[in-house]
């Protein structure tokens, strides 16, 4: 019986929680990102702000199953930095080995239509994401200022609404390179963000252009939806080939 | 449902002294999340008249919803001026029994007070905060942190502040207007011309289609049809449809003889106006509500129809202590 109790208290062992960490490091092209961001129009940006809530976090083995991460998280960042070690998420998931890890920049559907105002952080009305006139969340709120000639303006840049919850897949189950082995002790994963890839094209295959009035203030609309494609693009696992995001569902 | 209830309170020193036994004033039902107390009312009475919640300190709430004028738009203005006066697009509503009703705000972007007001805190054509500087403002204030540790036994945040904003907007409620007391029992409230045209409102002209219940809103989004295009999406400014452009959420006419201009925004000046619209079946707007429709309202008709919609207006509103600025 004692050796019963032992084996199976064993196999549970391996079924234990183990911390998984997402490690975020901003960059901008393939330096470090500093603040500064200069648009395809060659305009530049001095970032003041950058929020986004990431969630859905999810580990996926070899045969495409997945192991969910439960949590969510807001980073939020000042002009100030730093852009580099972001905590960006932490969870607990089963130890083992995994094919590459999924998650979302945005926050859940069952979460993006409550009343902010009942909600504790980072979901409350004080974390500054809750859009009050629209439905849902800001997913991702970038703001900064821009100067142009003599005169310098605010941008800002917010994503939200659930057609735009930015699902980024770092898994490919083809490639044992993306290989994430999550031990008893836990695991962190690094991944990147280039910052340039936000302002990178415009709508219609033009520049993001900041002298067009349409590039000032995004809330939603085309220009939203640009960011949304821009940044499908942006995230990587350090030192591994570039991420695929799911296309997005204009009718979510 | 209206609730009385009797509390016990120590002397606050919130400006208004809270007696030691108290009553809570007649209000809309609170959330669970946010319930009434005589110092949160007290407290988000103090915020509404306060312009330190706007970037230049010469905005407050009551700056466009007035109290003299049933908390809309000051007399004759089609929208208020915010932060140095820069103007916005829509005519400030009514927040009598705003508590009520569910979708807030000409779009229904709103479900309930609390996140209505972050809305013009934070738009840059009326107080221009961000979140963050609401925080920061009145965290910096002499007084504030003390009465938001007495309320709510911690600092200034956004979310306490927009609940004790809802708590005192909870508290404006009115319902004591001729035709409650008519619909109550008493005759002699009402006019035969103020009577023939509430026929009118709940017969020929179908006004009660939309103007229902007891606040007279459905509650709804409609394309009433004020215009052939309309510059402001109303509704699609959310849904990003093209069969919401030009919908806007059914106002209470509660205290409409006393809430002028009218419309989203503003343009129209009077009742008359307002009524001759609908009589002449308003704009070839694509997204027009069926119902609209020449009404085929003789002069008589539309005069009557004017006099009943006066009926709805409490003119003690604007005389009320509990509703003033308290000094």
């Amino acid at each position: 019986m004692r050796t019963l109790i032992l084996l199976a208290s064993l196999s549970l062992t391996s079924a234990f929680a183990a911390p998984v960490t997402l490690n975020l490091n901003i960059m901008n092209g393939t330096q470090p990102f500093n603040g500064a961001l200069t648009t395809s129009a060659g305009q530049t940006i001095q970032t003041t702000m950058w929020q986004m809530y990431i969630s859905n976090v999810a580990l996926v083995r070899g045969d495409g199953t997945e192991v969910a991460v439960p949590g969510l998280n807001l980073i939020k960042l000042d002009g100030k930095g730093p852009f580099q070690n972001i905590l960006a998420f932490k969870g607990d998931a089963p130890a083992g080995e995994y094919r590459g890890i999924r998650f979302d920049v945005g926050v859940p559907r069952t979460l993006n239509h409550v009343d902010a105002s009942t909600q504790k952080e980072p979901l409350g009305l004080d974390a500054g994401m809750f859009w009050a006139w629209n439905p849902g969340y800001i997913f991702s709120r970038y703001e900064g200022k821009v100067t142009i000639g003599n005169q310098t303006t605010d941008v800002y840049l917010h994503m939200g609404e659930d057609k735009r919850r930015l699902t980024v897949d770092l898994a490919d189950t083809m490639k044992p390179g993306t290989a994430i082995s999550v031990g008893a002790a836990g695991k962190t994963v690094n991944i990147s963000l280039d910052a340039s890839k936000m302002v990178s094209s415009g709508v219609n295959s033009g520049k993001f252009d900041l002298s067009d009035a349409q590039y000032l203030q995004v809330h939603g609309g085309p220009v939203a939806d640009q960011l949304y494609l821009n940044l499908s693009g942006a995230f990587s696992l350090t030192g591994a080939p570039q991420a695929s995001a799911a296309p997005m569902d204009m009718g979510k | 449902m209206k609730r009385f209830l009797t509390v016990l309170c120590s002397l606050t020193g919130l400006g208004s002294a809270v007696a030691l036994l108290t009553t809570l004033p007649v209000s809309a039902p609170a959330p669970p999340e946010n319930p009434l107390t005589p110092e949160k009312i007290a407290l988000g009475k103090r915020l509404f008249f306060d312009p330190v919640l706007s970037r230049d300190r010469t905005v407050s709430c009551s700056s466009c919803h007035d109290p003299q004028h049933a908390f809309a738009d000051p007399a004759g203005q089609a929208i208020s001026p915010g932060v140095q006066g820069r103007l916005g697009r829509r005519n400030a509503i009514s927040l009598i029994n705003a508590g009520d009703r569910g979708a807030l705000t000409w779009s229904g972007a709103s479900p309930n007070l609390e996140t209505q007001a972050v809305i013009p805190m934070t738009d840059h054509a009326e107080l221009d905060l961000t979140i963050e500087e609401v925080v920061t403002r009145l965290s910096a204030d002499p007084q504030y942190p003390a009465l938001f540790q007495q309320v709510f036994r911690s600092a200034p945040s956004v979310q306490n502040t927009v609940r004790a904003l809802a708590s005192f907007e909870r508290t404006l409620e009115s319902r004591n207007a001729p035709y409650d007391r008519y619909q109550a029992g008493d005759a002699a409230a009402f006019t035969a011309q103020q009577a023939r045209g509430m026929d009118l409102f709940f017969g020929k002209a179908d006004c009660f289609h939309c103007h229902t219940g007891r606040d007279f809103s459905d509650g709804r989004a409609h394309n009433n049809a004020i215009q052939l295009f309309n510059p402001d999406l109303g509704v699609a400014e959310r849904t990003e449809l093209e069969g919401d452009v030009g919908k806007f959420v059914t106002p209470s006419l509660r205290n409409v003889g006393l809430t002028a201009p009218y419309m989203h925004d503003g343009s129209f000046k009077t009742l008359q106006e307002v009524v001759r619209h609908y009589n002449e079946g308003g704009e070839p707007n694509p997204n027009a509500d069926g119902l609209i429709r020449p009404l085929g309202l003789s002069a008589t008709e539309t005069d009557d129809l004017v006099a009943f919609l006066k009926t709805l207006d409490d003119p003690s509103i604007a005389g009320n202590p509990a509703f003033q600025e308290s000094r």
